[in-house]
């Protein structure tokens, strides 16, 4: 009975989540009212759908609104409800574009069919053995201390209870980290019928999957296929990922997000589409709000974003720039106010403006900047676990630029994991640690996963462009500086 | 130049240089831009799926050392595993006696001077924690921590039968103290 109810939650949890993420794909019009596009959106759905339930009902906890099974239901079935009519509105409304949108590409040759379809399946096979592995583990530290805990409390208590999340003997056990992925935990034993924490692990590898999945299914309209399935493949086996999972950190989920948001606004640069902005934004809050690092890599993403609308050859995007910063600032601030109000929860990494007025501090300890930097290049060339990931991206990029492809998309790429290592060899350069040394074995591998996937998300994108046999820019720059305005078209996807 | 930043130049010379023989090769066949990119491009894709099976490999290995390793593991163990790894297994025991002790609605504060509340907090849900302990409403755990009246206190009362002690006793170093209310006489 135990097992059937077990099986039963889990599949039950999968698909609510699912809804309102799949309604919101189609009323963006990113998918088609069809089994088989539909089936292919499932995995983002549930990505999708875990930050638009998540993020909410995290503004709930804040307030102070009991959060058990009743409320998550409500505001789920609130939040379908409302998508599911919007995504109707333009169903009614585009009846007719929709069937005229055919999925009429040439099929691949052999050579990219066999490539692409063994990687994805070793890939998929290889997530899903791999969830075996995750069912018995035991809870590790940071697990324990961080984010089970915080788990447990919601679970059990349905809120932000002043004995965990205002207790100032937890202070060193970070209650400034944000708590969509405890949420989640809370949500998901409740759906399961009761704590399993060895279980929740199983659960984080699936979502790991699914961010891929998201990745996969973001670029498989945009061209040839063969191409990503092996970027995506690289990410995927990474020692570092099933050690971060075993761990029960936060990281992985946070970095599949920065990869989505990274990607999504990619292809927003390239198209046009409204859609993807919007996307994008999503996955930045979710992102934010899972781990801290995921808010630092996101302004990475958005500072990225404006230099190269201000300065690039992309003209007219301000307002979908302005609405994608709105929803990522609404995603945002709940907890981010909540924090400040709280005095239990400090900062270990002090902001930019706490340490600016004190440059002797900053000069003294230069030392440190120059050891994180080393240590970012370390992690992001350690070919052990990403092969030749960032590299590859580097030698695209700079051949796309010499050859003037691209040219405002590839600046992107570049300029947000820039940016993005620059936000972490700043936590290096100020981080309170003295241990250093400690430091970097503990966090090296991990601190730097946001950058890896905007990496991957940025190299699978280029990778389609750089053997696409568009002009470069010189030749035709409509295509870059005035992309058509593709709405309401829909995505042949699937 | 360190070491890291060394690496990277190598690699990236190493790529660049598979992107001059590609494209060397591909020179006549399609315009000179995109023979470039594509050079760029089918390098990029070798250096990624010349690891790829090798790692894929790798880590399915781990993953199941992983399951075989943890196969036996229970709930229950699982969630003691932060007690044995901050040095105190001895918190088992007494951990599983406050669990007894302990009505599971009522409120309890803690204090420790092992290097996790946290850890004995997840092993106590769904009790709830407090802040601020009321010796009125909540329970108190002592773990190495109690005052000494309280440790003279509780030794006192083991003398009385368990129903009408205030101070539960597991060891002189893990004491649980009832809300007032509830104490005996």
């Amino acid at each position: 009975m135990r097992d059937e109810r077990l099986v039963l939650g889990f599949l039950a949890f999968h698909l609510l989540v699912a809804a309102p993420g799949l309604a919101l794909m189609y009323a963006l019009g990113l998918v088609r009212p069809r089994p088989v596009a539909l089936a292919a959106a499932a995995g983002p759905a549930f990505v999708i759908g875990l930050v638009v339930v998540g993020v909410p009902l995290i503004a709930l906890v804040v307030l102070g609104v009991t959060v058990g099974t009743p409320a998550s239901l409500a505001v789920l079935a609130v939040l379908t409800l409302g998508l599911g009519l919007a995504a109707l509105r333009r169903h009614q409304r585009e009846r007719q574009v929709l069937a005229g949108v055919g999925s009429a590409a040439a099929r691949p040759p052999v050579f990219e069919l066999v490539v692409e379809r063994l990687v994805l399946a070793a890939t998929a096979g290889y997530l899903a053995l791999g969830s075996l592995a995750f069912a018995h583990v035991p809870t590790m530290w940071d697990d324990a201390n961080i984010w089970s805990l915080k788990g447990l409390a919601l679970y059990y208590h349905e809120g932000l209870i002043d004995g965990v999340a205002r207790n100032s003997q937890l202070s060193g056990v970070h209650l400034d980290y944000p708590i969509l992925q405890p949420l989640l935990e809370a949500s998901f034993f409740r759906a399961i019928g009761g704590v399993d924490l060895r279980l929740w692990h199983v659960e984080l590898w699936v979502l790991f999957a699914a961010l891929l999945w998201t990745l996969a299914w973001l670029l498989a309209p945009l061209g040839k296929r063969w191409l990503w399935t092996l970027v995506l493949a690289t990410l995927s086996v990474s020692g570092i990922l099933i050690t971060n999972i075993t761990l029960g950190d936060a990281d992985t989920t946070m970095a599949g997000l920065v990869g989505c948001a990274t990607l999504s606004f990619g292809i927003w640069l390239e198209r046009g589409q409204r859609s993807h902005a919007l996307l994008g934004a999503l996955f930045i809050a979710g992102a934010a709000n899972v781990k801290n690092e995921g808010l630092a890599f996101g302004v990475a993403i958005g500072v990225a974003l404006v230099l190269v609308v201000a300065l690039g050859r992309v003209r007219g995007r301000w307002k979908d720039l302005a609405l994608s910063a709105a929803v990522v600032a609404g995603g945002v601030l709940p907890w981010q106010l909540w924090v400040l109000g709280n005095e239990a929860a400090t900062r270990a990494t002090p902001s930019p403006w706490q340490v600016v007025d004190d440059p002797g501090y900053l000069l003294d300890r230069s030392e440190f900047l120059w050891r994180g930097i080393e240590q970012i290049v370390l992690q992001l060339t350690n070919t052990a676990e990403w092969g030749l990931l960032v590299p590859a991206l580097l030698v695209v990029a700079t051949v796309l630029l010499v050859v003037r492809r691209q040219r405002t998309l590839v600046s992107f790429y570049l300029l947000a994991a820039l940016l993005a290592s620059l936000s972490v060899a700043y936590t290096y350069w100020v981080t309170p640690f003295a241990d250093l040394g400690g430091f970097e074995s503990r966090t090296g591998p991990r601190i730097v996963l946001g950058i890896v996937f905007a990496v991957g998300a940025g190299l699978a994108h280029l990778l389609q462009l750089a053997i696409s046999a568009t002009p470069s820019d010189e030749a035709d720059s409509h295509a870059v500086e005035d992309p058509p305005r593709a709405e309401p078209r829909v995505e042949a996807r699937a | 130049m360190s070491s890291p930043l060394i690496t990277l130049a190598v690699l990236l010379i190493g790529l660049g240089a598979g992107v001059l023989l590609v494209a060397s090769l591909l020179r006549g066949s399609s315009p000179a831009v995109h023979s470039w990119s594509l050079a760029a491009a089918i390098v990029a894709v070798v250096a990624l799926g010349a690891y790829w099976p090798g790692k894929l490999r790798g880590s399915a290995q781990v993953l199941d050392g992983q399951r075989i390793t943890y196969a036996a593991t229970d709930e229950r163990t699982a969630r003691e595993k932060c007690l044995n790894d901050m040095g105190r297994p001895d918190l088992v025991q007494a951990l599983a006696f406050a669990r007894e002790q302990i009505p599971e609605d009522a409120e309890f504060a803690v204090t420790t001077n092992s290097p996790s509340v946290a850890c004995l907090m997840i092993n106590l849900f769904p009790r709830r924690p407090v802040a601020v302990a009321d010796p009125a409403r909540h329970w108190t755990v002592f773990d190495r921590t109690a005052p000494a009246n309280v440790v003279e206190d509780a030794t006192r009362q083991q003398r009385l039968p368990e129903a009408e002690r205030r101070y539960l006793t597991h060891s002189p170093s893990f004491i649980l103290v009832r809300p007032e209310p509830e104490a005996g006489p």
